[in-house]
């Protein structure tokens, strides 16, 4: 199952947004040139590279300050990519950017742009969708798959506090039930994906203050890593700090990709740390069987670069143009096991050899990597080149 | 609110510096003669404006280029060429980076080490770089290519790296390929580095400082001859050649040029140069002096244009050859999809043997047009006792020297000339209403283009699309409106390049420049007496001022004037003094000129009578 991910656009219309850019992404811009628009370059690049995906998803925040204009814009676009990647479905969720919580445009109802969107947001069957409205979660069923899409933004626009509400994430306690039970009568499956806007725990990578995230996720993670429903993949947008990791709790806890955002503007800190970013993730059933493992699955990224177009990701834009996810085991497990492929007529060890014969490896996250990297330099001597892209090239005693 | 809204031009729109040899290799078709001649076991300089696919040349001589590459004659290629290609590009090697290592605020002979320095550097990442694609490359994949790679164990490998890393002063975290790059990575931030903090320290030890980096004082060429060497020796291949190709010299630091240009003499049979350059450059001078290298003996110049249209074309019928294919289109010829062109009539009636002169054809009729109205046309048919009703009788010599050499002329003049009997000597307003289907058709259009791949791409790609909306011939209407935007974006490319002449404070653009000798053309040839071999060309006399000069070099290197061939066979040129040039048919339907060489005329000649500060008036509407 191959998943693209492209979240937090942020796009404006620069006749109400006439102070600042918060996106790379103008309404009213000239879409020809894909070095310039962020969409136009998507474009070329699915083109260029005949990249496919079953699925669209975008977790949220299509438009900037819920920009009646923008929203409309980008949901054609968004389904015009999804038409170029051959995708079957496009699955969107609320961000609090598309919900109009300051009520600027509508003084009462907050969500009533989004509802409006045509074909209907999120992108599902239009029973599908009064359901998502209803009752803040729907849970979409195939074959091999099922995700739980969920509205975090649902009660933004509301609340005792409206602008305190605003600020956050919130899953509540009748939902958190409500999905139990939606979960207990469905059947298991191999892929297990949760799509929702905000992040579910406090994550700041950056010394910031920021307490947006989900209010009652620390329920949702439990119920998600208690592994009675499977094992989880988490794709949210919100904190446009692109992330790869595996939630608090026991070897079951989810997979957590936070995508980075497909093209707003990053603040000084962030730039520095990471780049806006488009995603195509894998997952490998076949491959999570063939190693143990609960999980197996690949993502690809590429980096937005303002005059030059999508471009495949480096070492620092948060995540590398590759990185694995699944395999978890101790780092000095897995060093260990590393420095027993080498022999000792062997100068080095090329990547594409380790593969061979420790396959799992494709499977760890890439900040894992770098963790074995580092030990096993300090404990066994074992350094590494890598390539631009952050790829490890080959090892070898030094 | 307005944004601006940039439609990519054909003249800036594509360029292969940013492209990967795959991707280069995806939809390269070769120009016949100048990739044989790039493939040549020789040194090259390859010459030519922008836009004419120098990059692309050398690019596509690169292993994963040539091992990409799908064409019928591909095969060919790869078996004919005997060497490894060593791309190194100048973006990452020169201009920004350098200028940036304390540029003002170090002394120069300082920037100058740097500079040089960081240069090695990157001629050793991309040596490096082919080493790995020669070792690493699947022979079975592609057998013609088979020969060259070679079979490098990893025990090859370490003791190689670790060989070259020991000359190169390196030491790599591993003794592999990868490990070279990364510690030629690092040294490329140590330069910085060192340039940064030489700008804060004393200046009185400076010297000493920098001769403390022993690495400093590495030379591109001894290093890069030790690499290779070595290599060679280790896979049991003394002879193995290694070509390294360096590309717009004409951005490169002036010393890095001059070593390169002084590299072209090198003896060295395992090492082969090629460098690209624009074809006007003032330290061109380096390769004219005495001991300098000498072309068709230590180099061979290749130049990527055409003054004689002819030799353009069968590179164009290529390319629209494969850009039909890829369409999806049937085999069809030029002219099934552009038609004749108006000025070849007289070929026509040549390989054909049916006369084109004959009353009642186009020709015919253009010709009995302009001599109704024309009486110096008349003049001129009745001193050569040419009646043209039976102007078809006439042998094919004897019509040869006075009518079809003069057929061009004629459709121009005829084209742009008013009535004399209504309205007197025709003024601009009058000409600009005409509508330029005077250069559609097939080789008008490849004339027009120039054989320049980028030209080609981005005005006749829309045309192809036309065509196969349509699957018939595209409208001359299409092709006059596409070739009339072409000139008029190309125009305003040249309006932008500043030149100042020394009777104006301000700068006019270059465009201005060309302006006066395209139209003294024009209203020679319209509005003087007939002449059927009008000047069209010119030299550049020692009249010429220096700021004209300045000019016209920048004319040359953008595509705008084109050098025509002269018995030194100079291609790069420091001076433009004494040269034959003619306009760009680019530029041919704004100023309403044929697509001919023509006779010479002295360009202080034509600058002299060019009337000064009246404005220039472009022929073409603009149909954006």
């Amino acid at each position: 199952m191959r998943i693209a991910v492209a979240s937090d656009i942020h796009a404006y219309d620069p006749a109400v947004e006439k102070e600042s850019s918060p996106s790379h992404l103008n309404i009213s811009e000239s879409a020809s040139l894909p070095t310039r628009h962020p969409i136009a370059g998507l474009k070329k690049l699915i083109a260029d590279l005949d990249l496919k995906a079953d699925i669209l998803i975008c977790p949220g925040d299509m438009a900037d300050k819920a920009s009646t204009s923008a929203l409309t814009y980008v949901w054609n676009e968004l389904h015009s990519l999804k038409s170029l990647l051959g995708a079957d479905r496009l699955i969107a969720t609320a961000g609090n950017h598309d919900v109009d919580s300051r009520h600027k445009y509508n003084n009462f109802d907050a969500k009533g742009a989004l509802q409006s969107l045509l074909p209907q947001f999120p992108g599902l069957s239009e029973q599908e969708c009064d359901r998502y409205w209803a009752r803040n979660f729907v849970l979409i069923e195939e074959e091999r798959w099922r995700i739980l899409l969920l509205n975090s933004s649902a009660y933004h626009g509301g609340g005792k506090d409206q602008a305190k509400e605003a600020g956050q994430g919130r899953i509540s306690e009748s939902t958190l039930s409500a999905i139990e039970s939606a979960l207990t009568k469905s059947d298991k499956r191999d892929l297990n994906i949760l799509v929702c806007h905000h992040h579910l725990f406090r994550d700041n990578a950056i010394h910031e203050s920021d307490y947006s995230e989900m209010d009652g996720a620390d329920h949702l993670l439990r119920l998600l890593g208690s592994a009675t429903h499977g094992q989880w993949v988490v794709v949210h947008g919100h904190k446009h700090h692109p992330k790869l990791q595996y939630g608090a709790g026991g070897s079951a806890s989810p997979v957590i990709f936070g995508a980075g955002s497909l093209c707003a503007s990053l603040y000084a800190e962030l730039a520095a740390r990471a780049r806006n970013q488009f995603y195509i993730v894998d997952l490998d059933p076949m491959a999570a069987s063939r190693h143990s493992l609960d999980v197996a699955g690949k993502i690809h990224a590429w980096d937005w670069i303002p005059n030059s177009g999508w471009k495949p990701a480096g070492m620092r834009s948060g995540l590398p143009h590759l990185s694995g996810f699944g395999y978890r085991a101790t780092i000095s497990a897995i060093a260990s096991r590393i420095v027993g492929l080498f022999s000792t007529s062997d100068p080095f060890l090329r990547w594409s050899e380790l593969v061979s014969n420790l396959p799992e490896i494709e499977y760890l996250l890439h900040t894992d990597v770098d963790a074995v990297l580092q030990h096993l330099k300090a404990t066994h001597l074992i350094g590494a080149t890598q390539s631009d892209r952050g790829a490890v090239v080959e090892l070898a005693r030094i | 609110m307005t944004q601006e809204t940039v439609t990519p031009s054909v003249f800036e729109s594509f360029n292969a510096r940013n492209l990967s040899p795959k991707q280069v290799a995806e939809r390269f078709i070769p120009p016949p003669r100048h990739f044989d001649d790039l493939m040549l076991r020789r040194n090259s300089l390859v010459v030519g404006p922008r836009g004419s696919g120098k990059t692309t040349l050398l690019k596509m001589l690169q292993l994963p280029a040539l091992a990409t590459w799908k064409h019928p004659d591909a095969d060919r290629y790869r078996t004919q060429i005997d060497f490894i290609a060593v791309f190194v590009a100048a973006d990452v090697s020169w201009g920004a980076q350098l200028g940036a290592l304390g540029r003002n605020r170090l002394p120069q002979h300082a920037t100058d080490l740097l500079g040089l320095s960081a240069f090695t550097s990157h001629v050793m990442i991309a040596l490096i770089e082919a080493m790995n694609d020669c070792a690493s490359g699947d022979p079975t994949t592609v057998p013609t290519l088979a020969g060259k790679y070679v079979n490098l164990s990893k025990q090859q490998e370490v003791a190689l790296c670790q060989f070259i890393s020991k000359n190169w002063q390196l030491t790599p975290i591993l003794p592999t390929f990868q490990g070279l790059k990364l510690a030629l990575r690092e040294r490329l931030s140590l330069i910085a580095q060192i340039a940064r903090r030489e700008t804060v320290l004393p200046k009185e030890q400076l010297d000493e400082r920098l001769a403390s980096y022993d690495f400093l004082f590495l030379g591109f060429l001894e290093c890069s001859i030790f690499a290779v060497e070595a290599f060679n020796d280790l896979v049991g291949q003394p002879e193995k050649r290694w070509a390294f190709l360096f590309d717009e010299l004409e951005i490169a630091p002036q010393q890095i040029r001059r070593q390169l240009f002084s590299a072209l003499r090198s003896t060295d049979r395992r090492l082969l140069i090629k460098l690209s350059i624009s074809p006007y450059h003032e330290d061109a001078v380096i390769l004219e002096g005495g001991g300098s290298a000498m072309p068709g003996q230590d180099y061979q110049p290749i130049e990527l244009w055409y003054p004689r249209k002819e030799e353009g074309y069968q590179f164009s019928e290529a390319l629209l050859k494969a850009m039909l294919a890829e369409a999806g289109a049937e085999p069809v010829n030029s002219d099934e999809v552009f038609g004749r062109s108006v000025f070849e009539a007289g070929d026509f009636e040549r390989e054909s043997n049916v006369s084109a002169y004959r009353p009642g054809t186009s020709l015919h009729r253009r010709f009995s047009n302009l001599a109704k109205k024309d009486s110096s046309f008349a003049d001129y048919l009745g001193r050569h006792n040419i009646d043209l009703q039976t102007m078809h009788l006439l042998g094919e010599t004897e019509r040869a020297g006075v009518i079809r050499k003069g057929t061009s002329v004629i459709a121009v003049r005829e084209n742009y000339r008013s009535n004399e009997g209504l309205s007197g000597a025709p003024t601009r307003l009058e000409r600009s209403r005409k509508t330029p289907t005077l250069y559609t058709g097939s080789r008008s259009l490849f004339a027009i283009i120039e054989g320049n791949p980028r030209w080609f791409i981005g005005i006749v790609g829309p045309l192809i699309r036309d065509y196969m909306n349509h699957l018939r011939p595209v409208s001359r209407g299409i092709q006059a409106r596409t070739i009339t935007t072409a000139t008029n974006r190309f125009r305003a490319l040249l309006r932008t390049i500043p030149y100042s002449p020394s009777n104006s404070a301000t700068s006019r653009g270059l465009l201005s420049l060309l302006d006066s000798v395209g139209e003294k053309f024009h209203d020679n040839l319209v509005q003087g007496p007939f002449n059927p071999d009008p000047p069209l060309s010119f030299v550049v006399d020692s009249h010429t001022s220096g700021e004209v000069l300045v000019a016209l070099g920048k004319a040359l290197n953008a595509g705008a004037i084109i050098l025509a061939p002269d018995q030194t066979g100079e291609t790069l040129l420091s001076s433009l003094r004494g040269k034959r040039f003619r306009l760009s048919y680019m530029l041919a339907p704004g100023y309403g000129l044929p697509l001919n060489l023509g006779r010479t005329m002295a360009l202080s000649q034509i600058l002299e009578r060019a009337t000064s500060g009246e404005p220039q008036l472009n022929l073409l509407k603009d149909h954006d």
